[in-house]
């Protein structure tokens, strides 16, 4: 356990130093800021183009409105700067050698994967969650007020699909030993959750996207009973990879 | 019994026998040289025997523990420095030390008086914060040298430690190796024969992934190393090469400018005369004439090539 500490603290090291943590911070910042701001002004840039002959009647935005930008924000910009960056958790590590004294080491190549999506999981719940209580402070002044828990649930939502895609990104940089196919990996499984599955029936209710999907009558009327099913399936889904990824890496010999 | 004991051991890659069948024994608080030709396989048995490839089959057992690839059981008793060694250049140096002391679960006054020793041991206390990314090649190799002496390792397995070295880093590097013989085993491969000769009790020579000779250094030159007869002539006629080798007396000849230096079948037949009249009768001019005694090189180009 203390070496499994040991890791996680070098890691986040890394990612502080390599800038990594301010990267995401600044994206997640931007998003926080920028959707309620673009949900406020964006009806009124649609009112100024003047187009003769047609009368454009728009309703006054709410705070809805802000909370779809930063929906589709943090599921689309966000999620794809945390596959790019999460794609080197181990393929740098072995193509930068790193691993070889590492792995000479008493550390298990369990704790090895295990200190990669921990360290992960910290920094992105932290900056994440920061950023979204910045959202819903900005948004409250701007707009009105809106129900706390429920945003909580949908962010800690948000949160869990956005873990779910790092575990995959996770297992894509075990696989291989560049970053960038890590990354596409990682992008490709992305792309499968959040629109192929949607679309193919069977699957579609089992899709860790779908997670997302319900956000509007969760911030509307709380989380009730939809959201248990893609819980689980995003959970189950974040333990899957992680074990298939350590199982792989058990097996990896290190390449000179 | 030997801290080190390598059985059988074979690794195949795609058909191909990097390391086939290698048996040898590393006797305690001995300093080995590893020796062999580019590709005889030296690499590939040192990530062996630290867990970090898999053998196809065989044994390794370090300090009485079977290496398990995978599992770091081992690890606690060895420390590595892999050819040009890759440390987080993020870091400094003294941070990476400190982060490897963590993994041993070193309590913090023992961590500091070790890293200190250490960093004094290898030359970096004044570069000690530096990111390591800035820090030459035999920096990184002594900061190398430094993590795998962090655990008071039983053996030390260190792969070409001073291939990338000035002479002066080279000989500090050395200098560090030979003084670690007290208190452990360390076993490393190189291409510098004469450093073999410097600091290494015994020698394992290795060829096309088969073992040539596992043998104490003295006892290998006295019983391995053919004569070697240093002839210089007055100039080198165009047939006088092909006729030497022709000789069943000679084995192997290394020509440098009007200078020979032939590898003897046996070594008595300069007590007979024998190449003296060779020479004689080929009506060359000879300016000089006699046997020397064998260093490893010799003994290396030897062995690897009767074992072709």
């Amino acid at each position: 356990m203390n070496n499994l500490m040991t890791l996680i603290r070098k890691d986040l090291m890394e990612q502080w130093r390599t800038k990594k943590i301010l990267i995401l911070a600044i994206i997640f910042l931007f998003i926080a800021i920028s959707s309620p701001i673009l949900a406020k002004i964006t009806p009124e840039i649609l009112k100024s183009v003047n187009v003769p002959g047609m009368t454009l009647t728009l309703p006054d935005p709410t705070y809805n409105d802000a909370i779809d930008q930063f929906i589709k924000n943090i599921s689309q910009l966000a999620l794809l700067a945390v596959i790019f960056i999460v794609a080197g958790a181990v393929s740098d590590e072995k193509s930068r050698k790193t691993l070889e004294i590492l792995l000479t080491k008493p550390v298990s190549r369990t704790l090895f994967i295990l200190s990669k999506f921990k360290s992960y999981f910290f920094s992105i719940s932290a900056i994440f969650l920061s950023a979204s209580i910045i959202f819903y402070l900005y948004t409250s002044s701007i707009f009105t007020q809106f129900n706390l828990i429920n945003f909580a649930i949908v962010a800690i939502s948000s949160l869990l699909y956005m873990l779910t895609i790092v575990s995959v990104t996770i297992l894509a940089s075990t696989l291989v030993k560049n970053s960038i196919v890590a990354g596409c990996l990682g992008f490709l499984c992305y792309v499968l959750s959040g629109i192929v599955f949607s679309l193919i029936q069977p699957l579609k209710d089992y899709n860790p996207g779908m997670i997302l999907s319900n956000y509007k009558d969760v911030i509307s009327g709380g989380a009730g009973s939809s959201l248990i099913v893609p819980t689980i399936v995003c959970v189950t889904t974040i333990i899957f990879f992680i074990i298939i990824a350590i199982i792989s890496f058990r097996k990896q010999e290190i390449e000179r | 019994m030997p801290i080190i004991s390598i059985k059988n051991l074979t690794k195949e890659f795609k058909g191909f026998k990097a390391v086939d069948n290698l048996s040898f024994d590393v006797q305690k608080n001995h300093i080995v040289g590893f020796l062999g030709p580019n590709g005889a396989g030296k690499t590939t048995t040192l990530r062996m025997l630290v867990g970090l490839s898999k053998s196809t089959s065989g044994e390794i057992e370090i300090a009485g523990e079977p290496v398990i690839f995978g599992s770091s059981k081992t690890n606690e008793k060895i420390g590595y420095l892999p050819e040009l060694p890759s440390m987080y250049g993020w870091m400094s140096g003294i941070e990476y030390l400190d982060f490897i002391a963590n993994i041993f679960n070193y309590s913090r006054p023992k961590k500091t008086k070790k890293i200190t020793e250490l960093l004094k041991l290898v030359g970096l206390v004044e570069a000690k914060d530096k990111k390591i990314s800035t820090y030459s090649g035999g920096m990184k190799q002594r900061l190398g040298i430094a993590q795998a002496l962090l655990n008071d390792p039983e053996v030390i397995i260190l792969d070409e430690p001073v291939s990338a070295l000035d002479p002066i880093g080279r000989k500090e590097v050395l200098d560090v190796i030979a003084r670690l013989k007290s208190s452990c085993t360390v076993l490393f491969s190189t291409h510098i024969l004469s450093d073999v000769d410097r600091i290494c009790d015994d020698v394992v020579i290795i060829n096309n992934g088969k073992l040539v000779v596992s043998s104490p250094l003295p006892e290998l030159k006295e019983k391995f190393a053919a004569a070697i007869l240093e002839i210089e002539l007055a100039k080198m006629p165009k047939t006088i090469l092909a006729d030497l080798k022709k000789q069943p007396w000679t084995k192997t000849i290394e020509q440098n400018g009007n200078k020979l230096r032939i590898w003897l079948t046996d070594s008595k037949v300069v007590e007979q005369n024998t190449p003296l009249n060779f020479l004689i009768s080929q009506k060359v001019g000879i300016l000089r004439y006699g046997l020397t005694l064998p260093q490893t090189e010799d003994l290396f180009i030897n062995l690897t090539e009767d074992n072709k």
